[in-house]
């Protein structure tokens, strides 16, 4: 995987303080993309041990409340394994800090017949199929705002998102319910 | 050759030879009545003359140097004329009063100096004019007659800064905390009426609004209240409403619900009127009074519940704002809000944390309150209490250990306590550190040893105010020294008790710890193996001084972080004078305040608190550490974790957000200043709107909100605030 950037401090892109990747890379390309220099999958920098490691780093700070993911886009299938490696190695780490993953994929949730999750949220097996990593990924997030950024539905007045369409998603609720819960008040 | 010619004014001309020909012209004809062809050819020989002697000086010359050579050049010719020149000199010179230009620039209104002296001022208005005035006249005479010519020649040379002259012909305090209990509970006297216990909450804030004023008028610094003082009468309407219904045959029940629905509303009214008086009124400083007020859960646990009630008031009333002229709601500077944090509003389990999430919505978008962490304070202090005003905090009192006693006769005086309301300071002087670093050349030793000197000097200076202040009898303040504010005394009586004792403090300031250390060691004072243990030895030993003399004189001395909010110009002009231009050190129009790091510096906002508060720990007499922040009003849980930070780490900060307001478009985020042929210009980035008068920006200039805005070097200052709390990306 590549990465376009990194923060060390964060109060835009989620709820109290964080840190944010921004990985390299999206099949999206949506119109006025407000970062479209991390569309390229060759682009930005090398993701290795040593920068995970300097990511891990400044997570670690009391004040850290919150890790950020985007890009470009995490859920892509290119950055499938790292950024799976990456949600684990928090999760273990720093249980206590929030997890945040934009993506332009619209996300569903439902119950079939048997009632089970089915769905991006779902519990699967991971195989061999990198597709099925990203319900690990999104899974382990504890907020996740999904949908394309549509330029006619911008607004700059919107919490933590770009576009109208777009849904702060409450990962463990919609869990939960079987059906997509919407997270705080940042929706309306 | 010379180009220019600098008035007394100050201001700059173009040279012109006609207006010197002119004025030989004069001399000649008081002597002759009327000139000869022969006289005028003289005169035109001595005015070539005399610009030939100019020619010898480059660029600027001053008015008086080139009469100096006018009088040489005419006594060359001709006695008679030459002595009628000199006449005429000496009897200008005689009708121009030393203050004249001040005030004439002053009432003038053109002169930026007096537009941007103090943002809490507009001194367009006659009021303040006339406050201003009185400070020209004071200023002049404490410079040529009160004070020994040594200070005025550091003062003037920026090597300190000797505060508040234009008071100082006065004999009146700084700032203070005013023993409201007393004034209430026992009752006062404003403008020789006599003002008895209220009955109830509103008219108790009346009276409180009533007491700041005439408190405030009385002396030049900022007070403070605290709610505690007000919350038994809150107590009072609450039984007075519920009596009331019990007595027209309410059930209890009943009578507790309707009693506690019309507190509400009359609390409501009462911190309104509070508000509506406090930004109304106008001292006789010519401006609203500097107040602040406390906001402190556990100051007496008997009212814990009242306080907690007026505290929620007063923060919805501030988020919303009040009205300006056009009628929409923008960021008002006073009363300044002291929140305190302590156990049981910090967790989100404390039973007030959701006053502290008002507080930081609150805080988010009026830039109001600051945060005092009793948990710090307690272990700094022993105590927990507000400032006087913006920054200034009193030293625990020696009177229950000395025995010393009430000597304030407060009739609400406990033996067994600390006293803090009631207590004052008596004023401040500056020491420039930079200057103390630039004049030693990098010299360690040489450094400690103008240390010594300087210190000393401050220390003259300090006793010039203690001086000026012994001996003042109570009739100069009724309401300070004979009806409670600070004290019971009689008329008549010396207020020299309290000059001693350790009762009141008086303040060594310092500024530019920064840029001394930079200069001094090569690196800034975060830096933990070189600045930081230098930065931490200048202010030890700048306490040692303070214990010294404190010892010595009964007198409590004490570190004060200056706010130097103009001085800051003034400082900055001088050091460029006298050293030239030092990169990071002189090459700005402002200097850093107090121990402040330097507002240039790229630092997570964290690490500024967690530095700042080993500092902070070193500035007893007072100061305030701040974090500049980008617009969080759609994220308060960032500014609780500064919040909870804050509480853990340093006892006194702020949070500097951004809320403007343009009369031209309605925009009301943040007003920028831009840069244009080297003058910075406040513009709308919507509209563009460059009209002073069509905007409302409110900045945190030192401790206080300015509002008024600031002179080029504050400006500069504020231009330059790295933005703490924002989006920052790792760089490569």
């Amino acid at each position: 995987m590549r990465y376009a950037s990194i923060r060390s401090f964060d109060i835009t892109n989620g709820e109290d303080i964080g840190v944010t990747l921004y990985v390299q890379g999206c099949h999206r390309h949506c119109k006025n993309c407000f970062n479209s220099e991390t569309w390229d999958f060759n682009g930005g920098k090398e993701w290795n041990d040593e920068v995970k490691n300097q990511f891990l780093a400044l997570i670690d700070r009391p004040y850290i409340k919150r890790v950020t993911i985007l890009g470009g886009e995490p859920l892509a299938y290119e950055n499938l394994p790292e950024v799976y490696d990456l949600v684990k190695t928090i999760k273990e780490k720093f249980p206590d800090k929030k997890i945040w993953l934009y993506t332009g994929y619209e996300l569903s949730c439902g119950i079939n017949e048997h009632g089970d999750l089915v769905g991006d949220f779902a519990n699967a097996d991971i195989g061999w199929d990198n597709g099925l990593l990203s319900n690990h990924i999104v899974r382990a997030c504890d907020v996740v705002v999904d949908g394309d950024f549509r330029d006619e539905l911008k607004d700059y007045t919107l919490k933590f998102r770009g576009s109208s369409n777009q849904r702060l998603i409450d990962v463990q609720t919609t869990i939960k319910n079987g059906t997509i819960t919407l997270w705080g008040d940042a929706n309306e | 050759m010379i180009n220019n010619v600098c008035k007394r004014d100050g201001s700059i001309t173009e040279f012109d030879d006609k207006k010197i020909y002119a004025a030989i012209s004069y001399a000649y004809l008081d002597v002759y009545g009327e000139l000869s062809e022969e006289k005028e050819e003289e005169i035109e020989q001595i005015t070539d003359d005399v610009v030939d002697s100019i020619n010898f000086f480059t660029n600027t010359i001053h008015v008086e140097t080139i009469q100096d050579i006018v009088e040489q050049e005419i006594s060359k010719k001709d006695f008679y004329v030459s002595k009628a020149y000199i006449t005429y000199r000496y009897r200008k010179n005689v009708a121009r009063n030393t203050t004249d230009n001040a005030i004439m620039e002053l009432v003038g209104g053109e002169n930026d100096y007096w537009n941007n002296e103090n943002s809490n001022k507009d001194a367009m208005l006659a009021t303040t004019q006339r406050d201003y005035l009185a400070g020209i006249v004071s200023t002049d005479i404490t410079e040529r007659m009160l004070l020994p010519k040594d200070i005025v020649e550091a003062d003037k040379e920026g090597i300190i800064h000797f505060h508040d002259k234009d008071y100082f012909i006065e004999t009146i305090n700084n700032c203070c905390l005013i023993n409201l209990e007393d004034m209430l509970q026992n009752g006062t006297v404003v403008n020789k009426i006599a003002i008895e216990k209220p009955h109830r909450f509103i008219t108790a804030m009346t009276i409180a609004t009533q007491i700041i004023t005439a408190v405030a008028s009385s002396q030049y610094g900022g007070t403070t209240i605290t709610l505690t003082h007000l919350a038994p009468f809150v107590r009072d309407s609450y039984n007075c409403y519920f009596n009331k219904y019990i007595k027209r045959g309410f059930d209890m029940q009943s009578a507790e619900h309707f009693a506690s629905e019309d507190l509400k509303k009359e609390i409501e009214d009462g911190v309104q009127t509070f508000n509506y008086q406090i930004n109304s009124m106008s001292t006789t400083n010519g401006q609203a009074p500097f107040i602040s007020v406390c906001m402190y859960l556990n100051e007496d646990p008997e009212y814990t519940k009242e306080v907690a009630m007026i505290i929620e008031e007063f923060l919805s009333q501030r988020m919303l704002g009040m009205k300006n002229e056009k009628g929409v709601y923008v960021t008002q500077a006073f009363p300044k809000l002291l929140y305190v944090l302590d156990e049981n509003n910090i967790h989100e389990d404390s039973k007030y944390y959701y006053l502290t999430e008002l507080a930081a919505k609150c805080v988010a978008k009026r830039m109001n309150p600051d945060f005092i962490s009793a948990k710090v304070m307690r272990k700094l202090k022993g105590d927990v209490y507000p400032c006087m005003g913006c920054r200034s905090f009193l030293t625990p009192d020696t009177m229950p250990e000395n025995g010393i006693g009430n000597v304030a006769k407060a009739q609400n005086y406990s033996p067994n306590k600390h006293k803090y309301y009631g207590r004052f300071n008596q004023g401040v002087v500056t020491l420039n550190l930079v200057d103390l670093a630039l004049s030693s050349e990098k010299d360690v030793e040489k450094f400690w040893r103008l240390f010594e000197e300087r210190t000393e000097l401050c220390h003259k200076a300090l006793r010039c105010r203690h001086e000026r202040l012994l001996g003042t009898t109570t009739e100069v303040a009724p309401i300070l020294w004979q009806h409670g504010a600070f004290a019971r005394l009689e008329k008549g009586e010396k207020i020299d008790a309290l000059l001693l004792n350790n009762y009141s403090t008086i303040s060594l300031g310092y500024a530019g710890l920064y840029e001394c250390v930079k200069y001094m060691t090569g690196v800034s004072h975060t830096d933990p193996e070189v600045g930081m243990p230098f930065g931490l030895e200048i202010m030890q030993r700048l306490n040692d001084k303070c214990a010294q003399w404190r010892e010595a004189e009964t007198i409590a001395y004490s570190l004060y972080g200056t706010p130097i909010e103009s001085t800051t110009y003034k400082f900055a002009k001088k050091l460029k004078e006298r050293f030239g231009i030092i990169p990071d050190i002189t090459d700005h129009d402002y200097i850093t305040n107090s121990y402040h790091i330097n507002v240039r510096e790229e630092i997570d906002p964290f690490e500024k608190l967690r530095i700042e508060s080993k500092f902070q720990e070193l500035s007893p007499g007072g100061a305030i550490s701040y974090i500049e922040t980008d617009n969080l009003t759609g994220n308060i849980p960032a500014v609780l974790n500064v919040i909870k930070f804050i509480y853990d780490n340093i006892m006194y900060a702020e949070l500097n957000t951004k809320s403007d307001y343009c009369h031209v478009c309605g925009y009301d985020g943040e007003i920028k200043i831009i840069s244009e042929d080297d003058k910075l210009i406040w513009e709308c980035p919507i509209c563009k709107n460059r009209d002073k008068n069509k905007m409302n920006v409110t900045r945190r200039t030192c401790g206080y909100l300015g509002t008024n805005f600031w002179n080029q070097g504050r400006t500069e200052e504020i231009k330059d605030r790295y933005v703490h709390m924002t989006d920052h990306e790792v760089k490569e």
